[in-house]
Parts: structure tokens; sequence; C-alpha cells
């Protein structure tokens, strides 16, 4: 006669098996003192797990876990909503910038020329002589590279009223824009 | 306790809802605690794992089934941020000198005393199961879970999770009968 395995007799005790099967062990069972003992020693695990008991909680573990959900909760930035304001941003930025390009002039600049007024500059550097007796401080503004820079222009005709409206516009479009940015807490990503 | 249904307290958390997952939290936590105390068997440890439990689930909510009932499923993932403690090697004490209380004493002074020496001993023989065989046998005796659903909640096969499952009682089963050998010497 072939016993019965473990697993017949794990699968027998959780109620896997089916009730074919069922019926041949419990048949087998009624048969085997040895299967018989197995199955009560196996049993009594069943029992032991029964009474370890539910513990009492010793504190509230809710303040210590919400500080946490929102230190650690990675914040998701790229909602839809300001997904859709930074694209009409950047579609107004691109507008603005391809109006105001065409404008510009940027003045032609000699690379070569640069190049030999910063070597020349290097130059002056090396000779510069030091005489510990009568010490002198060097003439540093005469030492520095002299740029025949200008800078790029706009050939708009600005006014003050311009000026003024313009600074006005970018002031109230901070103040919104800030307002917006503290009212509306990022949502937290789940 | 509470008489917002537990569905609406899901729905709330699922659309961000900070206080409605602490209503959640304050109904579950004795539930998820209990799963890593079981796992550890000490509090300290118990507790940094059911809030670690807690935080997963927030981070984790738009998976959850709002219809379906919360606690299983906060329970599930408290044995998986068990096991990945255990895994991440994180150093872990050992089993508490003095158990918690039960949350519902029973009356009897001396049938106390000698069930909390059975329970002790339970106790440290499940947190002296290798990390595996302590989360099939909280799932399957604890939370009474199916092979099939233990292996979906542990991301394994269902042979292994039987495998496993069974060797865990042959090993406690063997434990006891020593255990038995010592007392009875
Ligand atoms: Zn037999």
């Amino acid at each position: 006669m072939k016993h019965l395995t473990d697993n017949t007799l794990n699968e027998y005790l959780d109620h896997t098996s089916d009730e074919r099967s069922r019926k041949s062990v419990k048949d087998h069972l009624n048969g085997c003192d040895a299967c018989q003992t197995k199955l009560e020693e196996l049993g009594k695990i069943f029992a032991e797990l029964q009474i370890v008991p539910e513990v009492a909680l010793k504190h509230d573990l809710t303040p210590g876990i919400m500080t946490r959900l929102n230190l650690e909760t990675p914040v998701r930035i790229w909602t839809r909503t300001f997904a859709a304001q930074a694209g009409v941003a950047s579609g107004v930025l691109y507008w603005l910038a391809s109006q105001l390009i065409p404008f510009v002039k940027i003045p032609q600049v000699s690379l070569s020329k640069a190049v030999f007024e910063l070597q020349s500059w290097f130059a002056q550097l090396l000779t510069i002589q030091v005489s510990l007796p009568t010490w002198q401080i060097p003439d540093i503004a005469s030492l520095l590279p002299k740029f025949n820079y200008q800078a790029p222009t706009i050939n708009l005709p600005f006014s003050t009223v311009h000026v003024i409206s313009l600074t006005v516009t970018v002031i109230f479009l901070w103040v919104v824009a800030n307002f917006i940015l503290l009212r509306s807490r990022p949502q937290v990503q789940r | 306790m509470s008489s917002v249904p537990e569905g609406d307290l899901a729905r709330r958390a699922a659309s961000g809802d900070q206080e409605a997952f602490a209503e959640i939290v304050r109904l579950h936590q004795q539930a998820v605690f209990n799963v890593a105390y079981r796992y550890f068997g000490n509090v300290k440890d118990a507790e940094d794992a059911a809030q670690d439990a807690f935080v997963r689930a927030y981070q984790f909510f738009d998976r959850f089934d709002v219809n379906r009932p919360l606690a299983p499923w906060l329970k599930r993932i408290t044995v998986n941020v068990c096991l990945n403690i255990i895994n991440a090697d994180k150093p872990t004490a050992s089993l508490d000198d003095d158990l918690p209380p039960p949350k519902d004493p029973k009356p009897g002074p001396e049938a106390q005393t000698a069930t909390r020496q059975r329970e002790r001993r339970m106790r440290a023989e499940i947190v002296g199961l290798p990390p595996r065989y302590r989360a099939v046998i909280e799932l399957r005796h604890f939370q009474e879970l199916s092979y099939t659903e233990i292996a979906s909640a542990l991301k394994r096969s269902q042979s292994d999770i039987k495998s496993d499952l069974f060797r865990a009682r042959k090993l406690l089963a063997e434990r006891l009968i020593d255990l038995k050998h010592e007392t009875s010497d």
C-alpha cells in the first residue's frame, strides 16, 4: 500500500483537493494509522497557529505616517494643468522672440583681432616687474585687454510709454503667477 | 468607529484626500501592525514596517480597486514590505522579552499565563523561520489566502508557494515536537 505524501496531506488540510481525491484520502486514512498520525501532527500546527492572538498597538501610528507621506511621496510636477500652462507660456515666448529677433542688430566682431588682443594682454602680464624694495601697485587698468565691444542694439522706436507699460505688465504677470503657485499646492503622486 | 463607508474613504484617498487616508490608517493600523509583529516579533521593527506599508499603500493607491475591501490589500502589502526589509539586510531586533498585551484579553489569570507561554513559543517559532517561509505561513494561516492568491501576492509560482508552505509547516512541526521532548524531560 502506498502511503499518502506530505503534499497530499497538506492539500487535504488546506481543503484544496477536489471531492474525488478527498474521498480517496479519507479511505486511506481510515485504514492507515501511520498516515492518520502524520495528519494529526500536521493538524496540530494549524491549531497552534490559531492561538497566536492579535496584540494591542501601543500608540497611534497615524501622525508619524502622515508626516512621512508629505516628506517621501514624490511630488508630481508634470500635471496636465502644468503641462498646458507650460505649453502656452513657451508659445508666447516663441512668438515674442520671433517678433523681436529681426530688430536685433548684432555688431560684427573680428575673432582674430580679439585673439590678438588677448595674446598681447598675456604678454604684458609676463613683463610685470616687481621691484621689492619700493613696492608699487601695478597699473591694472592699463593691463586689461582693450576690446572694442559693441552691445547688440534693438532698432525699435521705444518710447517711455512703451517701457512703462511693459514693466507694469511684467510686474502684474509676476504677481499673478506667484499667487497661482502659492494657492494650489502641487498634487502628490500616488 | 466611523460612519463613513469604506468605499467612500477609499475613493477619497484615491483622489489624494489625505484626511481620508488618515482615517484609513486609523481603522487598519492595528491589523497591519499585527502582520508585521508576527513577522518580526518585536514592536520597534513592526511599527516601522507598518509605517512603511501605509506609505507604500498611499503611493500605490491608484492600483487599488476601490470596490474591494481594504484590509486584505493592506495586509498583503505589509507582508511584501516585511520581506523587502529582510531582503535589504536591514538589521532587525529579536523577539520581544515582554509581548504586548492581546487586543482582546481573555479573563482568568491562570489560563492567561499558560496561553501566553504557548503564544510566546509559537511566535518565536514563526520568527525563527526563514523569511520566505514566514511570508507564506502569514498569508495562508493568518490571512487565509488560497495558493493562487499567495502566488500572485508574492509574484511567485504556485508550486514554489506550495513547496515553501509545506516545508514551513514541517519545520514548525519538528520544532514543536523537540520542544515537547525538552519540556517533558
Ligand atoms: Zn498510509
